[in-house]
């Protein structure tokens, strides 16, 4: 296994992928990772493509459709169409980057995972040693994220991960990732104003 | 070691300009670090440049960063990485020397370097007007003392004089009193500019180091004696006061005048025979001559003789008549209208001009034979080394000044012309080199005057006799432009007046951005130095004319150096 | 080729003639079925029985007890029961599939109807074959595929193991008598004699089993009426009308009504505590009545509180789905078990590297499958 033991948290398996993105598939019973949150997928022994959960799907059908009209819907009702009937949950997740051979690299995984590949929720550790790699150039996946909500997405994920960052001692971390994001975005400012103040919210959760 | 830590420190980096628009300086911080006028240095690779700041722009990477403050979207935190990146200031830059300082100390490369220079196969690198630029990203940083001490000398070597010190850092500025008088120099500034305090404390400089020797015409008897500040009351010590009487002599105007209620060291006394007829002719605006003066001034020294024209034209009476037997009234012998009709001149004209140069004969300090050639005393005084201030005294118009200043001066230039003759033809020693200060310059030197007298023909031409003007002056517009041109080091104070800023800035490089500084100097505290004198153009708030500055004087500290100071500085307590 | 409308539109005209003057008269014969009905219901039901007898191999309902003219009111509540729903479907082998297969497909779902948590999910997919050992190449017929199927489904129910001792209903989509006879093959009399096996499993274990039939054609209760009142069963060449319709004027939403015996050819097959009952029931919430029928055995029919908890269960599980009635979980188990055609490609692809594997020559799909599969016109 490529990745550090504590994090070691399945959470589904991969269903399809292309070199960008995959969609893993993964039980409603269980705790899915949260939206923004870092997981990541081993491709071989050497090497584990991380990626960001940038959407979780819940389809719906015509029972359900027939279902919420109805008055009184049993707890057991509810309970069947969450658990047995929206079977697999579908993540979307945005690739960010790899690690081979221990090196964590901020570029595109060599390749995708394969279908049925295990996905994994990423540990602090894990999350730490990821987003404090380089020079945070893979929030440029995140806001180059075209089929995705892009300030979302980001602010979800500078939480999870600033928190992370916090509680190993780097308190700087988040206004380096803000940093980031400005000088990317600053010649665009129609984009740049609304993702600062999502990432605003995000500092006072930060408490930052 | 704040002095070095600050040094080190970059304000900003080059992104753009070039030698005719000044270059562009994107800044790290506040542009509060930073003043027009500031001293800045650009380290690009090999070379080092230095120029002074012209002018600070806001500027923003997208306007609508600007118009908006950040701080009403956004916490404060978050507001002040986006203002970092998108809002800055740009500082331009007005290059003027670059220093060619060689390859990293460290590094192979620069052993070579030196080993090339040490060898002759390269000179040693002088700072010399920029003829390139620094590259993109050059790091910009605010001049220390060892740059300020680079171009424009240290404190602590001979002929460097600290005439005040950089406004942010409060780095010494020095002059090269050696090369100040090489050529004639002015001091400019608006009345309450300070002027007078800069004059005294380069005439103290000039006198301590004693390479020339000072005239001043003290028009308004304030460099002399001891004085008291307009403004503040206080005590303002003279040269005389400051250096003695044995280095510093106060001549005053008039057989027994007094200066300020003491005796000079000496009276100077004019004799009959000392005014000659160009003497008069450049009084023409003052007396309001015709211009038959000429012709009748001529006529006079025809009849009457050079050295005696003026006693014997005193001596005419005007009006006198005498009558004959038959009741006809006739000119007397003894009048002026007679010796015109002997003479040929028109009577009317004669008479003219002698009720006029009545303001002359009726002059104390001119007289039929003073008790001695005091004014070849106060010659022979400067070619000893002495230096002069001639106080007027109580003879404050511009009619005495302009006659005095203007005698005295023509007798020094025909006297250091034919010492220089000498000394060229190996007869003599070398001249001793005479700094002629004049304070009113305008008066002396505006455009009409300045064909007459002999001041323009000095600050022209004398250099090569050893004798230059330090021209002090509130309206340098008022100055004939040929002048004002070979004026080689200028300090200037505070200017209000577009002519003036436009005289004083006359010949030089960066005119247009040199301009706005000018009028926006803090006045009795900032100068700018200019010309020829000085390496580059550089602000600098001037040093106090205080007892300090006396004792720096007479301890014969380089003023402005303190070396237990710069030691604490460097190595800490 | 597109259909010919021009040639149709006279014959729809006519078709719906026909349909309105049909239903016209069968408003007329429906009243006098009802009248027929209360008068049945005042004759003893010992001689209602009697008459029909007398026609023993005509399928007709039988009078069990309850007056045939009774609309039982909906109980307030089932209370807590297990809830079981267990339904199939199957593959049926095609000479033109590359490997022809027959699968069953079954699911049970088990729900406790006090509880909140999630139902159980349980599926069980079985290939067949008419040899115990050996590769099905011949085909089975559809019939013994729908036995396997009804048998896998009772199967499935029996299975069920409650964790606690609620009492369980179990509901299958389908009639309780089956209408695949025991013919003379031996792997139909081996699913009918495990079928009623079964059964009687089921009634040692007490759960409420039932058939829901959601849109019954049925006419046993038209065909009692009609010996009652005539001595003879609807002739040969006049359609019966069907139960439902006449139910429809007799019970409210939620009623059901009486409970009958089936007589029918294969009563023999259900004896004692097998022998097939049921009622009907308005499963409408109000408006238009929705008369479903439900078969139950004699086990379950002769204990009140069974169909009682079975009555509201239904009731309480139509009302789930709103508008469109139908039990919920029944629906579910349907869902659970349905083959679709994308999972009957993968399965085929499945058994076909299977087949290479062990070196068996793939079979290929006919080619007038091949034709049909032929890709259809795509747009630049």
């Amino acid at each position: 296994m490529a990745n550090n033991p504590q994090m070691d948290v399945q959470v589904g398996r991969l269903l399809r992928a292309n070199t960008r993105a995959c969609v893993a598939g993964c039980q409603p019973a269980q705790r899915f990772p949260a939206f923004g949150a870092l997981v990541s997928i081993d491709l071989d022994e050497n090497t584990s493509a991380y990626g960001l959960v940038a959407d979780i799907h819940i389809d719906d059908d015509g029972l359900v459709r027939q279902l919420v009209t109805t008055p009184n819907i049993s707890e057991a009702v509810i309970q069947d169409n969450r658990v047995n009937r929206n079977v697999p949950v579908e993540l979307s997740i945005l690739f960010v980057g790899h690690r081979s051979a221990g090196v964590i690299s901020h570029r595109l995984p060599p390749r995708p995972p394969l279908s049925l590949d295990r996905v994994r929720a990423c540990g602090e550790g894990d999350i730490c040693a990821f987003s404090g790699a380089g020079r945070l150039g893979y929030l440029r996946f995140i806001l180059d994220a075209q089929d995705f909500p892009a300030a979302d997405l980001l602010a979800a994920h500078l939480l999870q991960a600033g928190r992370a960052q916090r509680d190993h001692g780097d308190s700087q971390w988040f206004a380096q990732a803000v940093d980031k994001v400005i000088t990317q975005l600053r010649s665009d400012y129609d984009r740049l104003m609304p993702i600062l103040e999502a990432l605003a919210d995000v500092q006072q959760e930060l408490g930052s | 070691m704040i002095e070095l830590m600050e040094q080190n420190q970059a304000i900003g980096i080059v992104t753009s300009g070039g030698l005719k628009e000044n270059l562009q300086v994107r800044l790290n911080g506040s542009p509060q670090q930073v003043q027009e006028g500031s001293f800045i240095v650009i380290d690009s690779q090999d070379w080092k440049f230095y120029g002074i700041a012209t002018d600070l722009q806001l500027q923003s990477i997208d306007l609508r960063y600007a118009l908006e403050p950040s701080r009403t979207r956004l916490p404060e935190t978050l507001a002040n990485l986006l203002d970092c990146q998108t809002l800055y200031t740009n500082l331009v830059v007005l290059p003027s020397l670059m220093l060619e300082r060689g390859p990293e100390p460290e590094s192979p490369d620069y052993t070579a370097w030196r080993s090339t220079i040490d060898s002759g196969g390269k000179e040693e690198p002088r700072p010399m007007p920029v003829k390139s630029i620094p590259a993109h990203h050059a790091s910009v940083f605010l001049a220390g003392a060892g740059d300020v001490a680079e171009i424009f000398g240290k404190p602590t070597e001979e002929g460097n004089f600290v005439i005040g010190h950089t406004r942010e850092q409060d780095h010494p500025v020095c002059v090269n009193l050696d090369k100040l008088i090489q050529r004639s120099s002015g001091i400019f500034g608006a009345t309450g500019s300070g002027k007078s305090f800069l004059t005294r404390m380069l005439l103290a400089g000039l006198i301590d180091h004693n390479r020339a020797s000072v005239l001043v015409y003290d028009m308004h008897n304030e460099y002399g004696l001891d004085d008291t500040a307009s403004d503040t009351g206080e005590n303002v010590r003279g040269l005389r006061s400051g250096f003695g009487a044995s280095k510093v002599q106060v001549v005053g105007l008039g057989g027994s005048a007094t200066i300020r209620g003491s005796a000079p060291d000496f009276n100077l006394v004019l004799g009959y025979s000392d005014i000659l007829p160009e003497d008069v002719e450049l009084l023409t605006r003052e007396l309001n001559l015709k211009e038959t003066t000429a012709t009748v001034l001529d006529a006079l020294v025809q009849s009457l003789g050079k050295d005696k024209w003026f006693k014997s034209f005193k001596a005419m009476k005007r009006g006198s008549v005498i009558e004959s037997e038959d009741g006809k009234k006739t000119p007397a012998p003894d009048s002026v209208a007679f010796w015109a009709n002997q003479n040929g001149v028109n009577v009317m004209a004669a008479e003219g001009l002698h009720d006029k140069l009545r303001r002359l004969f009726n002059k104390a300090y001119i007289v039929e034979s003073p008790p001695a050639d005091s004014i070849q005393a106060l010659v022979e005084a400067l070619k000893k080394g002495k230096h002069i201030v001639l106080s007027f005294g109580d003879y404050e118009s511009d009619l005495d000044y302009l006659l005095v200043s203007n005698l005295l001066t023509r007798r020094i230039r025909a006297e250091w012309e034919q010492m220089t003759n000498q000394f060229r033809g190996k007869n003599g020693s070398e001249p001793r080199q005479l700094v002629i200060v004049v304070e009113e310059a305008h008066k002396l030197l505006n455009r009409e005057m300045a064909a007459q007298t002999t001041f323009s023909t000095i600050a022209r031409e004398m250099r090569k006799y050893y004798v230059t003007l330090l021209v002090i002056d509130q309206r340098p517009s008022q100055i004939y432009d040929e002048v004002m041109s070979q004026l080689g080091t200028r300090v200037c104070g505070w200017l209000g007046d577009e002519d003036d800023i436009h005289a004083v800035l006359s010949g030089l490089a960066g005119r247009e951005a040199l301009r706005g500084m000018l009028s926006r100097l803090q006045a009795k505290e900032e100068v700018l130095l200019l010309g020829w004198g000085v390496p580059m153009p550089i602000l600098v708030r001037s040093r106090r004319y205080d007892e300090q500055f006396w004792q720096d004087i007479k301890t014969s500290k380089k003023a402005g150096f303190d070396q237990a100071q710069a030691i604490k500085n460097l190595y800490g307590d | 080729m597109p259909l010919n409308y021009l040639d149709l539109q006279p014959k729809i005209r006519a078709y719906a003639q026909r349909a309105a003057a049909v239903f016209s008269k069968q408003e007329t014969q429906l009243a006098e079925l009802l009248d027929w009905l209360h008068e049945c219901a005042a004759a003893p039901q010992s001689e209602v029985s009697e008459r029909c007898r007398q026609h023993n191999t005509t399928r007709c309902a039988l009078p069990a007890g309850e007056a045939v003219n009774s609309a039982h009111p909906a109980p307030s509540q089932a209370g807590a029961c297990i809830l079981l729903a267990a339904d199939g479907s199957q593959i049926i082998p095609s000479t033109h599939d590359a490997v022809p297969l027959a699968l069953v497909n079954t699911s049970l779902i088990s729900m406790n109807t006090a509880g909140s948590q999630p139902p159980g999910v349980r599926v069980v997919s079985e290939i067949l074959e008419m040899e115990p050992d050996g590769v099905e190449i011949e085909l089975l017929s559809e019939d013994l595929i729908n036995l396997r199927r009804d048998v896998a489904e009772i199967q499935i129910i029996q299975a069920y193991q409650p964790e606690d001792g609620l009492p369980v209903i179990a509901l299958r989509d389908g009639p309780l008598e089956l209408f695949h006879q025991p013919q003379e093959s031996r792997a139909f009399k081996n699913a009918f004699d495990e079928y009623i096996h079964l059964l009687k499993q089921l009634a040692a274990r007490d759960f409420s089993l039932a058939g829901y039939i959601d849109r019954s054609q049925s006419t046993t209760l038209t065909q009692m009426l009609t010996i009652f009142k005539t001595g003879q069963p609807v002739p040969r060449e006049r359609a019966a009308l069907a139960d439902k319709a006449l139910m429809a004027l007799l019970l409210a939403p939620g009623q059901r009504s009486a409970i009958f015996a089936l007589q029918s050819s294969s009563s023999q097959h259900y004896r004692d505590e097998l022998a097939v009952h049921f009622f009907y029931l308005n499963v409408s919430a109000g408006g238009k009545p929705y008369i479903v029928r439900v078969e139950i055995p004699a086990w379950v029919a002769r204990d009140t509180d069974k169909v009682n908890r079975l009555h509201a269960a239904l009731l309480e599980q139509c009302r789930m789905l709103g508008k469109r009635p139908y039990p919920y979980l029944l629906h579910r188990s349907h869902e659970e078990a349905v083959v679709h055609f994308d999972e009957k490609e993968q399965l085929q692809l499945s058994l076909q590297a299977e087949l290479l594997k062990q070196g068996v020559d793939i079979f290929q799909i006919s080619n007038k499958l091949a034709a049909k599969e032929l890709p259809k016109r795509t747009r630049m």
